[in-house]
């Protein structure tokens, strides 16, 4: 013990001694001249020469100066990483892609009714990958390719619904007319595309969706959640878009008892099968068809369209209410 | 008994011997190679006395040697690239002057993928040269009447009917070639230089492998819209093979594109103007769309004219979607506008590499050694550069007094030139595999592969050397 | 004088033109159980499927009693679940005769080129179309465990894939790609009969469609494997060749 308290005194001492003194001076100064490295005058001096703010004497300096605060306030201002494409596009990053995702799906699950969640979930899981199969699908058929070519937009005045009144009964021009009348609605109800980055991949996108009406057309399927989903399993096993996989996959778990068990046992397998040995409904060029023969049409694209949604719902109902007037008649 | 034996068999021997004139080396085959190798043995100090015998059953001295003084005005179709060292070697040791005014120097070379936006850019000045192989084969055949040079035998229009060994027991005695006009050779070196069905090799038994790519390369002469803005050859690996656009003078430029036996029936069955839009097609619009221009060209359900404008349409398409327009000259070719009449043709292509080069008496050099893919360009670059090496070592045998037919002499040549030959083909065969295919991960790998090396600017500069020679 | 004491009550086999057995089957063609069973095979089958049914409806047909169910066949043992020794032998003939039937009309002695491969297999398909509605049937007895599968079934899979490729104008190397090919073909068309059970198209269009691509996929296997086995032996060779020729540097 005598010896350690020794031998510490000792190294106290040392630490005041000349030579620790000098040792750190020489830290000291190391330390003072590294800082001087980075941001000393020498510093300061050289970068003002790299910018070729040094030795020019006329009023230039001042002017770039303001340029450059100028570009970093737009870049501020201008939040988007690229320039739009075209007209109404919003581009995002991939964290505001990620969070669209998530927040329109989970709004989606609980509000499908609500068209602008479903429009935003589509375009946010609609990856450039399945859209450049789309395309590629689009490009080897030549009714596909007259379709890019040409870019066609449905509304309701590009159609004309007072010639499709008039059109032949059993076209399909008067199809798509009677089930609109028959549903309440119109061709215009389609969302732009904002999120999509490409501009054809926009236009396929807008295609498809613009065309989804046609499906429930030619199929006779309701607009009810059962026959979205139907329709929606429709263009999955035959467009391979995400969405619709996603719709038909996981919203019929919030629907009552008995439309899951139409939607398994008929509307879903009729969906995939038909899907999967229709002709691509995207090479479709819908608004050349219009007089064609409907059935002709369901030939030659190999669709076959299933029961009768609302008929079938209607029957259900009427032997519930049979049901109900018995048994309250009973009880009575 | 024993003694009439031996007079009638000597009777025998010595009647061949009577016919067949006697030559230090016969060279079967008029290509280039064979004519390089003629040319620099009469140029050679220690060869040149060597008496040198060449045999070819092609028109050479009216036809192909017409075509140096007076050439036609368009280029004909069948162009090859020449490195530096091989023009170097056929200026400066052999003392040929090519047509200068129907070469073209190129300045670089633009490789992409057909199936992703893999690039590869390699600059320099004069990392090659397009030039015809009549340019080639009619310069020498003009350096070797000009040189005056005796014990030079040039027999044109001529087959070889028949090689044997002059005793048929022995291997290491002279062959004796017979020609078909009744003449009869005996050489104490016979050089086959006779391309790839070579009967020099099938009589020395040298066994050649590989086989058949089962590609054709469709060749044609084409006609550009305004003069390239930079002088480069431009090549795309398309699934079904790579489509190359290599420039000659003027507005000049001519086409190698090796694809599948039915497509290439296909192109060449094509209209001009219809083949003129697929080969713009080729360079700038997606594998999709090709695929689509095939089968439906295939199928008849497309006329030339909506051909036409539908590959007008998606290049207008995809040269508006980029913002700035000097990435245009950048990327691709400049716009092919007609194609030279009847210039079309496709050849089949194939490997092979023989087991050896050399055999007792007998060198194999060029196309009948060995064949490649036209995609590096490399072919008759290895040709020149076995001739190279082959003058080398038959010089040194000279010098030490050696036998030039005898194996000892030979083999030097076959043990400097197989490692090389060996590894060319091996690479160009390899890049073919790689690009054949249109699978997914592959093809990502690949790319990423090939813009890796793109931002290597020392490896590349390394390619460029090994296969350009060192920069000036 | 030795041919008067031949034994003239036995027809002599070089006599006949046409072979009167089919090999696998026990009984000639004019026996009445190729008559019993063929005549099930064409009428019945199609309407009663793989069954005994059929075979007894047959055996009415030509005047026979149902007993005679226990002697066709009996030498089957009855599988795992019980399949009736005749309804095996019904199966065993079925396979045997339509793989007889697409031989039988090929030019083998002339100098016509033989068929393709491809029109052999598609052909044999076509000949399961009147029994269309019971193939899944008639693959499920197949493929029970048991004796009949190993002897009869997988056999006549065999032979009928090797009758393919002998009789067409396919090239056939003896070497261990015999195998693998045959072996592939058995794979393309086990799949493509379980396609065409339950194919419902017109004409079984589908079902062709389908064995298309599997021929296809068949072939590019063969070349696949052709072409690897050149490369390897290119590669191989050549770097034999690049020993030697450095060595003669010395």
């Amino acid at each position: 013990m005598f010896t350690v308290s020794k031998k510490s005194l000792q190294a106290s001492r040392n630490a005041f001694s000349p030579l620790n003194n000098s040792k750190r001076t020489i830290v000291f100064t190391a330390i003072a001249a590294f800082g001087d490295l980075l941001i000393g005058k020498d510093v300061r001096l050289a970068d003002a020469m790299e910018k070729g703010n040094l030795h020019n004497k006329n009023g230039e300096y001042e002017h770039k100066m303001e340029q450059r605060t100028q570009e970093r306030l737009n870049a501020l201002r201008n939040t988007r990483p690229i320039e739009p494409n075209y007209e109404g596009h919003v581009p995002l990053w991939w964290y505001e892609r990620m969070m669209l995702f998530g927040i329109s799906g989970l709004k989606s699950y609980f509000h499908p009714e609500n068209g602008e969640n479903i429009v935003q979930l589509g375009e946010a899981t609609a990856l450039p990958c399945f859209l450049e199969s789309l395309k590629r699908t689009m490009l080897l058929d030549k009714t596909g390719r007259r379709i890019l070519q040409d870019r066609p937009n449905i509304t309701s005045e590009s159609l004309d619904m007072e010639r499709l009144s008039k059109m032949d009964k059993n076209s399909v021009g008067y199809t798509y007319y009677k089930w609109l009348m028959k549903e309440g609605v119109s061709p215009d109800t389609r969302a732009p595309v904002t999120y999509i980055d490409d501009p054809v991949h926009a236009f396929i996108f807008k295609r498809y969706r613009q065309c989804h009406d046609f499906y429930h057309a030619i199929n006779d399927l309701p607009i009810i959640i059962e026959g979205e989903i139907a329709v929606k399993a429709f263009e999955a096993s035959n467009i391979g878009v995400p969405m619709a996989a996603l719709g038909a996959l996981l919203a019929p778990l919030r629907l009552k008892k008995v439309q899951k068990e139409r939607l398994y046992s008929i509307y879903l397998p009729w969906a995939v099968k038909a899907g999967l040995n229709c002709k691509p409904l995207i090479n479709v060029y819908w608004e050349e068809i219009l007089d064609k023969d409907i059935d002709e049409l369901r030939r030659e694209l190999n669709v076959t369209p299933p029961p009768d949604l609302r008929k079938i719902r209607k029957e259900r109902a009427k032997q519930r209410k049979q049901f109900k007037l018995k048994y309250e008649t009973y009880e009575k | 008994m024993l003694s009439s034996r031996i007079l009638s068999r000597s009777f025998f021997a010595s009647a061949v011997n009577l016919q067949a004139k006697l030559t230090d080396v016969l060279i079967v085959g008029g290509g280039p190679a064979g004519l390089t190798l003629a040319a620099a043995i009469k140029q050679s100090p220690h060869l040149s006395d060597l008496s040198t015998v060449l045999v070819d059953a092609g028109d050479l001295k009216e036809k192909i040697g017409g075509f140096y003084h007076d050439p036609p005005d368009n280029f004909t179709n069948r162009v090859i690239s020449l490195t530096p060292q091989s023009k170097h070697f056929l200026e400066n040791t052999v003392g040929v002057s090519l047509m200068e005014e129907r070469i073209q120097p190129f300045d670089g070379l633009y490789v992409t993928d057909g199936c992703s936006n893999g690039t590869l850019e390699m600059e320099r000045d004069s990392m090659g040269f397009m030039v015809e192989i009549l340019n080639i084969q009619s310069s020498l055949l003009a350096k070797l009447r000009s040189s005056n040079a005796p014990n030079l035998d040039l027999i044109d229009k001529t087959k070889v009917q028949s090689i044997e060994y002059e005793d048929p027991e022995d291997t290491k005695s002279w062959p004796v070639v017979t020609l078909d006009s009744g003449e009869q050779y005996k050489t104490r070196l016979l050089i086959g230089a006779d391309g790839f069905n070579s009967p020099v090799r099938k009589f020395s038994g040298i066994e050649s492998r590989g086989w058949f790519y089962e590609r054709f390369g469709v060749v044609a002469t084409l006609k550009l819209e305004y003069p390239p803005f930079k002088i480069r050859g431009w090549q795309r690996f398309l699934p079904t093979g790579p489509v190359a656009h290599l420039p000659l003078p003027g507005t000049n430029s001519t086409l190698v594109w090796s694809t599948t036996e039915p497509l290439s029936r296909l192109l060449l069955s094509l209209d001009d103007d219809v083949f003129v839009a697929l080969v713009n097609a080729a360079f700038i619009l997606e594998d999709v769309d090709l695929e689509y221009y095939y089968k439906s060209l295939q199928e008849g359900t497309i006329t030339g004219e909506e051909l036409i404008q539908d590959v007008d349409f998606r290049i207008n398409e995809k040269f508006n979607s980029f913002k700035d327009d000097s990435v245009i000259d950048e990327k691709y070719p400049p716009k092919v506008i007609d194609i030279l009449d009847k210039s079309r043709g496709r050849f089949p292509l194939k490997l092979s590499h023989a087991d050896t080069y050399v055999a007792e008496r007998i060198a194999l050099v060029g196309d009948a050694a060995h064949t490649t893919h036209p995609l590096a360009g490399q072919g008759l670059n290895m040709g020149q550069g076995d001739v190279e090496s082959l003058i080398k070592a038959l010089e040194k045998a000279r010098q030490r007094g050696l036998d030039i037919g005898s194996l000892l002499a030979l083999e030097p040549y076959w043990a400097d030139r197989y490692p090389t030959n060996n590894m060319l083909l091996g690479v160009v065969d390899k890049l073919h595999k790689l690009y054949s295919t249109d699978f997914g991960p592959l093809v990502s790998l690949r790319t990423f592969g090939l813009n890796l090396v793109n931002s290597l600017q020392p490896l590349k500069d390394l390619m460029v050397g090994k296969v350009s020679g060192p920069s000036k | 004088m030795s041919r008067v004491f031949t034994r003239l009550y036995h027809p002599n086999n070089l006599e006949h033109a046409l072979p009167k057995i089919i090999k696998p089957l026990t009984y000639g063609t004019d026996s009445v159980q190729f008559k019993v069973l063929s005549n099930a095979l064409n009428k019945h089958v199609p309407q009663y499927g793989f069954n005994e049914r059929a075979i007894v409806q047959s055996l009415n047909e030509l005047g026979m009693g149902s007993s005679y169910l226990s002697v066709l066949g009996s030498s089957n043992s009855p599988s795992f679940f019980n399949v009736s020794p005749s309804v095996l032998e019904l199966v065993k003939f079925h396979l045997v005769s339509k793989r007889n039937q697409l031989i039988t009309d090929l030019p083998l002695d002339s100098d016509k080129p033989l068929p393709d491969l491809k029109t052999l297999f598609l052909q044999r398909l076509k000949l399961n179309e009147h029994v269309a509605p019971h193939l899944s049937q008639l693959l499920s007895i197949m493929s029970v465990p048991g004796e009949f599968l190993a002897s009869t079934a997988l056999s006549e899979l065999h032979k009928l894939t090797d009758d393919m490729i002998f009789y067409s104008n396919e090239q056939d190397h003896n070497d261990f790609a015999w195998y693998s090919k045959r072996i592939a073909l058995s794979t393309a068309y086990v799949s493509s009969e379980l396609f065409m059970a339950q194919d419902k198209s017109h004409n079984f269009q589908e079902t062709m469609e389908f064995a298309q691509s599997k021929l296809n996929k068949v072939s590019q296997l063969g070349s696949m494997y052709n072409n690897t086995e050149e490369y390897l032996w290119f590669t191989l060779l050549s770097s034999i060749n690049l020993a030697k020729s450095q060595i003669t540097r010395g």
